[in-house]
């Protein structure tokens, strides 16, 4: 009978569990290898898999294999603080595109005391998180959960993408390699420093005589959706949050310095003349209050006069030199922010870079 | 250990192997495969707390062979409340500690007396102590209302309290039935395995397939409800009657279908419950092995519907309000237990609780009447809105998730991409219906239909395991 039974069990169930595995292993294992190559390289990388849960996966246990003396957390908006902008000594990574929110920064802060006490934690706090009206529950939002859902078909593309990876000159431009499949198809991703590599995206913004408005940022801010959602009051969730982070630098001695992220100027003024996101004053002042009572300093980047429209990637993020300027007005006020003074912040978009965009790209240092 | 990680993938074929090829000439042996092996499925979960099974064994133990060799009625029942005694202390202290203490400490505060919180402890929950200790404490009482007789067998008594398959998350079984199929020689049936690996496909398509897929899904509209709109929210809400339904009954046919593989019978713990046309028909088709644990041991010693209107409405309360505590220390879970337990009474007041015990509908046919129909859905409807206490996380929000509930009933596209799940699951659902749900996988007439069925299923959830391997996967029934 027992015999007969798994005669049954070896055809009927056996065979899609070990083909199928033998099909789905090789792209996993081949993840860990990447993943595992991006820790140990020495090399330059630009590392952007499929799956989002590997990105995170990627920094967390960045945080876990070495000890820095700044790092910065925050969204996408704090992705162009790099590890060249900081002088030599200083060991910098970024946490940028690690969550949406003062709770999930918290969580990420109470991750890395575990492991180190850097000197000092930079904190890009955006502005429509203290709106107590946010989110409102738009269908993008439902849908930006499903970017955290990886799918197999992640698993094989970025597998079949990167089965080269390892050999050099194989998806690399000038020596820096290309891993996981969002890097070698737009050439973006993540630096060894964790900041981020807008890469092909310049292509887009070639031809613009002002930022590309790809996330409709002017339509939201006339209908009031989204980010940019009307608010008169702040949100208390969001405080209660940065409170606790706040609470937790203190206790550990490290230094904490917020900051408001900046808009592009037709953006602000746009905001301005709506005159509906009182929210915004009014957390302004209490950040303020909040950062000074406890030793630390907040600063409100959102104006940034010197800076035009032509150094913004779109709506909401700012280019490297606006970001290079930030640290360098940060780095007067904290003394243990020291930035590299020969740091080359070329404007990525002047006229010989439009013409030769492509060639640049070659030659990049990324 | 869970179900649907690769280490029980591991685990599962050793204890067969061994289990019929190395011990099966030994009865006690192949018991105490079972109790070691019940330990390590635990233990690799905590090990600490396998101290607590095995004392809570040792306890029934002793007291199931005092209750029946003493004479005297007096010492019988001082043992018999030892044992209540001490199965529910370990709940209370486990599960209820820090409820009671905080509870009280909001009382105070209410009435102007502010208490800092000093006693509450930072209490673990065992992993299953709700299932074994019921388990347990029905041993003793079974054997107190000579029911059932003792064994002096330890190790298949152990075995019975940490029989793994249902260990963490039931069926909840009782000794007369489970303890003597661990007490008599069993014998590899080919149908019954064949059966017990159909329910381990189907149990864990719907936990890895359904329950999974709808997982995030609700709590995206739980977290959010606030800000969403009322159709959202009760598509959030269908989709969690469908998540705990699948994620729940998918653990128990994994359970059932798992012990087959040892030539062990656990009785069904859902037979349906979505098709069911009042609230009573309801309750014997929903969690069935608690429904019926509290109905035995807590309903009928109290009277039951038999000593007056009033009473068995007091009656009525109590079991729901008792059962809905069981689930977890939270006013979440009571205020579900009373929903339930006011949706039952017009039932039990109109004299149609006893509707519907045998048979499931529509099995004269392939489509349910009208009639039917509409029993079907105000019964669900009933039970869903319940749900919406069940998943809160205080009653504040539970009622704020209801007065959001019939605003705006608009649902954006992106949102419905969850339907497909409960479609599939409402038609599985009802083609089996007819066949029970220990023979809902009907033998295909050709075997290269199994066949396809089997590779398909087995590749799917494979598939979503994979794409789930980050996201938490444990089985809502854990917590309790």
């Amino acid at each position: 009978m027992i015999k007969k039974f798994i005669i049954y069990f070896l055809i009927y169930y056996f065979p899609p569990i070990i083909l199928h595995g033998l099909i789905i292993l090789p792209p996993i294992i081949s993840k860990l290898s990447m993943l595992e190559y991006v820790h140990n390289s020495n090399c330059g990388y630009i590392y952007h898999p499929n799956t989002i849960e590997e990105i995170f996966k990627y920094k967390l246990d960045t945080i876990l294999d070495k000890d820095f003396d700044i790092i910065v957390i925050g969204s996408s908006r704090v992705n162009q603080f790099r590890k060249e902008m900081f002088s030599e000594d200083v060991d910098f990574f970024n946490l940028c595109h690690m969550g949406n929110g003062n709770e999930n920064y918290l969580l990420l802060l109470k991750y890395i005391i575990q492991y180190q006490k850097p000197k000092v934690i930079i904190l890009g706090i955006d502005q429509w998180l203290l709106n107590d009206n946010y989110p409102n529950g738009e269908k993008n939002d439902y849908n930006s959960n499903s970017i955290y859902k990886s799918d197999t078909y992640n698993y094989y593309k970025d597998y079949y993408n990167n089965l080269n990876y390892l050999n050099p000159g194989y998806d690399s431009i000038n020596g820096i390699n290309l891993i996981g499949s969002q890097a070698v198809t737009n050439l973006h991703g993540f630096r060894s420093d964790g900041s981020w590599f807008y890469g092909k995206r310049f292509y887009k913004i070639i031809n613009r005589q002002k930022f590309i408005d790809e996330k409709n940022t002017i339509l939201r801010i006339n209908d009031g959706v989204l980010k940019f959602q009307f608010g008169e009051n702040i949100k208390k969730t969001e405080i209660q949050a940065l409170k606790e982070i706040i609470r937790i630098c203190k206790n550990n001695n490290i230094e904490l310095i917020g900051f408001f992220p900046p808009f592009p100027n037709s953006i602000n003024l746009i905001m301005d003349n709506s005159g509906r996101y009182d929210y915004l004053k009014k957390s302004k002042i209490l950040l303020h209050k909040l950062f000074k009572e406890n030793e630390f300093n907040f600063y409100d980047y959102t104006r940034i006069d010197e800076f035009d429209d032509n150094y913004y990637i779109d709506g909401l993020h700012g280019n490297q030199n606006i970001y290079y300027s930030i640290l360098d007005n940060l780095s007067l006020r904290s003394k243990d922010i020291d930035i590299n003074k020969n740091f080359e912040n070329g404007y990525y978009l002047n006229n010989s870079e439009k013409r030769i965009l492509l060639k640049k790209f070659q030659n990049s240092t990324l | 250990m869970l179900f649907n990680s690769i280490e029980y993938f591991l685990f599962l074929p050793t204890v067969f192997i061994l289990y019929w090829f190395v011990f099966k000439k030994d009865l006690k042996l192949q018991n105490l495969l079972i109790l070691i092996s019940s330990y390590f499925f635990y233990g690799w979960w905590d090990w600490r707390f396998l101290s607590l099974i095995f004392l809570s064994t040792v306890v029934d133990y002793f007291v199931g062979l005092k209750i029946y060799d003493s004479q005297d009625n007096k010492v019988k029942k001082t043992y018999l409340w030892i044992s209540i005694l001490f199965n529910l202390g370990l709940l209370v202290f486990f599960k209820y500690f820090n409820f009671f203490i905080e509870s009280w400490i909001d009382l105070l505060g209410s009435f102007g007396y502010e208490q800092k919180s000093v006693w509450t402890l930072n209490v673990i929950l065992p992993v299953g102590i709700s299932f074994y200790t019921f388990q347990t404490m029905s041993y003793s009482i079974d054997i107190y209302f000579k029911k059932l007789k003792p064994t002096k067998d330890f190790i298949s008594f152990a075995a019975f309290v940490s029989f793994f398959p249902q260990l963490v998350a039931g069926p909840i079984e009782r000794a007369s039935h489970l303890l003597p199929q661990l007490l008599s020689k069993r014998v590899f049936k080919y149908d019954q395995g064949v059966q017990g690996l159909r329910l381990i496909l189907w149990g864990m398509f719907k936990k890895v397939v359904i329950a999974d897929s709808l997982a995030w899904r609700v709590d995206y509209t739980f977290d959010n409800f606030q800000t969403l709109d009322g159709g959202v929210l009760f598509l959030g809400l269908i989709y969690f009657s469908f998540q705990i339904y699948c994620d729940f009954s998918g653990y128990s046919d994994i359970a059932i279908g798992t012990a087959k593989l040892f030539g062990i019978e656990i009785k069904s713990n859902f037979r349906f419950p979505y098709f069911s046309r009042n609230i009573s028909e309801f309750w014997r088709r929903w969690h069935i092995s608690l429904s019926s644990w509290f109905r035995d041991y807590l309903y009928i010693p109290l009277g039951g519907s038999r000593r007056g209107r009033w009473r068995s409405i007091r009656n009525i309360f109590i079991i729901f309000i008792v059962s809905s505590f069981w689930h977890g220390a939270n006013w979440t879970f009571i205020m579900w237990g009373l929903t339930h337990a006011l949706l039952y009474i017009p039932n039990f007041l109109l004299g149609k609780n006893r509707q519907h015990v045998n048979g499931i509908v529509g099995d004269k046919g392939i489509f349910p009447s009208i009639k039917e129909v509409f029993q079907i859905m105000l019964t669900y409807l009933s039970t869903t809105i319940a749900w919406v206490f069940f998943r809160s996380d205080s009653i504040s929000n539970a009622f704020l998730y209801l007065g959001k509930l019939f605003s705006k009933l608009e649902i954006p596209s992106d949102n419905r991409s969850g339907i497909i799940y409960v479609l599939i699951i409402i038609v599985l659902d009802w083609a089996f219906r007819k066949n029970g749900r220990l023979n809902i996988i009907v033998l295909p007439k050709y075997r290269y239909v199994e066949l396809l069925i089997n590779y398909s299923i087995i590749i799917v959830i494979i598939n979503m395991l994979i794409q789930n391997y980050n996201n938490s996967t444990k089985f809502i029934y854990f917590q309790f």
